[in-house]
């Protein structure tokens, strides 16, 4: 049976789906269509999506599509009951399967139809298709989820890498190993409070921070958001979560890269391309205060804040951007 | 904060085991100046009142007269600096901190004074604050500029979400700060701050919902422009009264319509000095003074990017 998750609330498109609900090779579950981030990102298994964009705007069904033919997880196919969309065939060369429109909701869905709508694809389990699918130019993706369910120590994935360390003052290089160790405690403390919702590992230790992992479903805007909170609210966490009456600033580099997971503190013998640019780019290229990222972690930056970024000198032949910083006094 | 029985015998044993009965009456009038033991327990005068009558007496009617917390913080006080020059070890205090922490209340040491657990609940004035009396306050004021052009020019859904979602922004800035709504109308409000360091709690407060709002607009704000706001942070001594409209007309209103009418700009904070003497200079540092610098009463931030 092929679970099918309809994301409507509009009538004609529920009555459409009336008989399907009915036959015995489909099981359907209807949500809330203005729930379907939620939804999406919270399910493992394989399901097909039908989503109806009539319950949103126009700007909100951009955003919609692009969401949702960034997904590699599941196919999914789109139900426009106003004819909204002026380009349908569009909707195919980005991965949808099916595209149902005003005339067809007229009548009632077939069985045969769906069927090949959820076989248009012949969609390969997602371990199939890690070796298959590469959506960078030099490194298949092997996604690892949104979470670290199905994670397993020794296989390889594809992660969101994030290298950041704390900037240390230059008064504080006398103060002693002590005092170093004190602003180290309050700045793990702190990031592991950041990361923790989305499900990130502080995976390796640097003398004045780490490398940090998120499992990678195909977005990494989330963390992009929150390096960009870092490093808006310097003077809020500088107040808040030190004690010392100055400014504080991390330095941050992001990218999106294959390694096999061990777990922390045996990761000595990882052999990993990804893992030793993260550190050369974290390390020699990134610069006091300020967040880097690479062209493939760019692509998930949203519209509105891609103005706050602008390229840099390239690093290791890759295109850098560089975030824009606000004003200190 | 309702006081069980169980409660109340374990505070009458604590001033059976650590006083006498003319301790008890000293202790009694500094909360009811014209508390008459005798009068209220109908012992006569020419008899010694026995200190469990005495006891359950006048914890009764401390509770009574809603003054439960303030004998507590004599307590406090007493077994931390002694009563009446002699140093005084209370029974069972920490017993009945614990009960009323049970209870959903803290000890704020630094206010001398119980406040409600804002993990358990949170209530207009913190379960401290009594009606009529003054206490010095931070205030943050926010509203939406424009708020009457977006009424008429967009759905009354996307109004209203658009309206929930500052709410949301703001009540998640000030609940990490213990801050509380005082006024909210839809477009904006008031927040008050009590405790801690309130100035810095406001102001931080205000820098994070101003960088929120900033991403907001730029990821999932539903208008086809920038939502726009101002936000004027002010402190004073003010009454506290559960009556908005009463409030609405204290001198600290009325700065910070000041404020908000002369010197408040779109997108930025606009502080007032008390609130700027109480920062940590890196803090303060970001705000400039409006005017000559010398005279200023009013300073303002601006969130504002590197080219």
């Amino acid at each position: 049976m092929i679970d099918i998750y309809l994301f409507s609330k509009n009538n004609k498109v529920l009555s459409f789906f009336k008989k399907i609900r009915k036959s015995k090779s489909f099981s359907i579950i209807i949500y809330n269509p203005s729930n379907y981030k939620t939804i999406l990102r919270n399910t493992n298994q394989d399901i097909f999506v039908y989503i109806d964009i009539s319950s949103f705007n126009i700007s909100e069904q951009k955003k919609l599509i692009n969401y949702i033919t960034r997904q590699k997880r599941f196919d999914f196919g789109i139900i426009d009951p106003h004819n909204n969309l002026s380009d349908p065939a569009e909707l195919f060369y980005r991965g949808a399967s099916d595209y149902i429109g005003k005339s067809l909701l007229m009548n009632e869905a077939k069985a045969g139809r769906i069927k090949n709508a959820v076989n248009f694809y012949a969609t390969e389990d997602v371990e199939d298709q890690i070796s298959t699918s590469p959506v960078f130019d030099d490194i298949p993706t092997m996604l690892s989820g949104h979470n670290w369910d199905k994670i397993e120590v020794g296989n390889e994935y594809t992660f969101c890498m994030l290298h950041i360390e704390i900037d240390i003052l230059s008064e504080w290089e006398k103060s002693g190993k002590s005092h170093i160790e004190e602003v180290l405690n309050f700045f793990y403390s702190h990031i592991n409070r950041i990361i923790k919702p989305l499900n990130g590992k502080l995976w390796m230790k640097t003398d004045f921070g780490g490398l940090i992992l998120f499992p990678y479903d195909g977005s990494c805007t989330p963390i992009i958001i929150e390096c960009i909170k870092l490093v808006m609210n310097r003077i809020i966490f500088s107040a808040e979560e030190y004690t010392y009456n100055t400014i504080l600033t991390y330095r941050m580099a992001l990218d999106i890269g294959n390694t096999k997971y061990l777990t922390s503190g045996n990761t000595g013998n990882i052999i990993s391309d990804s893992v030793n640019f993260i550190f050369h780019f974290g390390k020699q290229y990134a610069e006091p205060g300020n967040f880097y990222l690479t062209g493939r972690v760019k692509e998930d930056i949203p519209p509105g804040l891609l103005d706050y970024f602008y390229t840099t000198d390239r690093f290791q032949d890759r295109t850098i951007y560089k975030m824009k910083l606000p004003i200190l006094k | 904060m309702q006081i069980s029985r169980s409660l109340a015998n374990l505070c009458a044993r604590a001033l059976i085991e650590s006083m006498n009965v003319r301790d008890m009456r000293h202790l009694v009038k500094r909360m009811i100046p014209d508390y008459d033991l005798y009068k209220q327990s109908g012992f006569p005068e020419s008899f010694a009142i026995p200190s469990i009558d005495a006891a359950k007496q006048i914890i009764g009617d401390i509770i009574n007269h809603n003054l439960f917390f303030q004998l507590i913080q004599n307590l406090i006080h007493m077994n931390q600096e002694g009563f009446m020059g002699e140093k005084i070890r209370i029974s069972y205090l920490n017993d009945i901190l614990k009960e009323i922490y049970n209870n959903g209340y803290l000890f704020d040491s630094e206010n001398q004074m119980f406040v409600e657990n804002p993990q358990v609940q949170i209530s207009r004035n913190w379960g401290a604050l009594q009606e009529g009396e003054s206490y010095t306050l931070a205030f943050l004021s926010i509203d939406i500029i424009g708020n009457t052009k977006i009424v008429k020019k967009y759905s009354k859904e996307i109004v209203e979400t658009t309206y929930t979602e500052l709410n949301y922004i703001v009540q998640n800035a000030i609940n990490k700060r213990n801050g509380r709504f005082w006024m909210w109308e839809g477009d904006g409000g008031v927040i008050a701050f009590f405790f801690r360091n309130k100035n810095e709690d406001a102001i931080l407060s205000a820098m994070e919902i101003m960088n929120n709002i900033f991403l907001y607009n730029r990821t999932i704000c539903k208008l086809t422009e920038p939502l726009k706001i101002r936000i004027s942070v002010h402190s004073g001594v003010c009454e506290y009264t559960d009556k908005i409209s009463y409030f609405k007309n204290m001198g600290v209103m009325k700065t910070i319509s000041e404020m908000e009418k002369n010197h408040s700009k779109e997108n930025s904070i606009c502080i007032s000095y008390p609130v700027r003497m109480m920062l940590d200079g890196f803090i303060a540092n970001q705000f400039t003074s409006l005017g000559s610098s010398s005279t200023s009463k009013f300073y303002r931030y601006k969130l504002e990017w590197k080219k």
